[in-house]
């Protein structure tokens, strides 16, 4: 039987300064903080830099964390920031991909020979505004509330579910071909 | 909770899937943390500076004052000397925090002022956007009463925000 050591005591130290305490937290949260990074960048470098951001940001900040948080919010929150800002200097750089994306949004995403479902997924999701593909991710794929969801996003919780129904919506209508597979 | 859409359950099934980790990356990410936790880049910064603290009523006061010199030019730029100052009379100790010292609470201590009763300390600003706090006896947050907030940074904690604008 193993005994998993809770967040909470592995911040306190870490903030005591075991740096194997904090590389158990890296280890523990990494696989979910980079599923989130990649899903939301459509990158691996930029996710990983994203993920690496925010752990640097999140140890460097460990003082300013508060137990009556969940530590894995706590951190999400950083790296949803973290992911905005790389996804802004993103588009920064490739304008010309908005409109790309744009002309995306109005198309369904068609069965691809070879492609497969994982692939349209990927797709539909680019296609997606940011926040809603943002919210969409935070609640369906890393099972946050939409309490928590809103002290993350800076959301209020009407908008946050309209984008969680819009998102949904669209994605369901881009992959509509998949239906019957 | 899909509404049990079987293809939308699909979706989130697929999107479920785990990234695997390259241990490359996650080496990177350590070194990165263990050398964020050795340097102090803008204590070093407002050390070479040599700034003090000087009294003032509370609150911020940007003090536009003579460039004090070439040697440390290169190191600030165009920065601008900027007072901060906090009333706390029961304060052991305040420190100020922000994004130009890296969230640091041992980087920018405040000095007390005559009585004691406020703090204050001065430290150049590169111009932009800066967002800042004080630390009160080493863990009680406490924003800037005389600056406005800025917007939630991310930490889950009030910060207060200036701005230098570039002709200061």
């Amino acid at each position: 039987m193993s005994v998993s050591v809770p967040d909470a005591e592995l911040v306190r130290r870490s903030r005591d300064g075991a740096p194997a305490a904090f590389e158990a937290l890296v280890d523990r949260h990494y696989p979910d903080c980079l599923r989130y990074a990649f899903r939301m960048l459509g990158d691996r470098a930029e996710a990983e830099e994203a993920v690496q951001d925010a752990f640097v940001r999140a140890h460097r900040s460990l003082w300013r964390y508060r137990e009556r948080e969940q530590f894995r919010a706590w951190l999400m929150r950083i790296l949803v920031n973290r992911c905005r800002s790389r996804a802004a200097a993103a588009r920064r750089r490739l304008r010309h991909l908005e409109a790309f994306a744009a002309s995306v949004d109005r198309m369904v995403v068609d069965p691809q020979p070879g492609g497969g479902f994982g692939r349209a997924v990927r797709r539909a999701l680019a296609a997606l505004p940011p926040e809603q593909r943002e919210a969409f991710l935070l609640k369906h794929v890393e099972e946050l509330s939409y309490d928590e969801i809103a002290r993350i996003t800076g959301a209020g919780l009407s908008a946050l579910r309209m984008r969680v129904k819009r998102a949904r919506e669209r994605l369901a209508a881009l992959l509509e071909a998949y239906r019957d597979d | 909770m899909t509404d049990r859409d079987p293809l939308l359950d699909r979706v989130i099934a697929e999107l479920k899937r785990p990234i695997e980790v390259d241990p490359a990356a996650r080496r990177r990410l350590l070194d990165a943390v263990a050398a964020g936790s050795r340097r102090r880049p803008a204590a070093a910064l407002l050390r070479r500076a040599g700034l003090v603290g000087v009294a003032a009523a509370a609150g911020i006061v940007l003090a536009v004052l003579a460039w004090p010199g070439a040697d440390n030019e290169r190191d600030v730029g165009r920065a601008t000397p900027v007072r901060f100052a906090l009333a706390a009379p029961a304060a052991r100790d305040v420190a100020l925090v922000g994004d130009f010292n890296d969230w640091d609470r041992d980087a920018t201590p405040l000095e007390p002022v005559g009585t004691g009763d406020e703090w204050a300390t001065t430290v150049w600003l590169r111009p932009g956007r800066h967002a800042y706090a004080f630390v009160v006896d080493g863990m009680r947050w406490v924003p800037d009463p005389s600056a406005p907030l800025a917007p939630d940074d991310g930490f889950g904690m009030p910060t207060s925000v200036i701005v230098i604008p570039e002709n200061m």
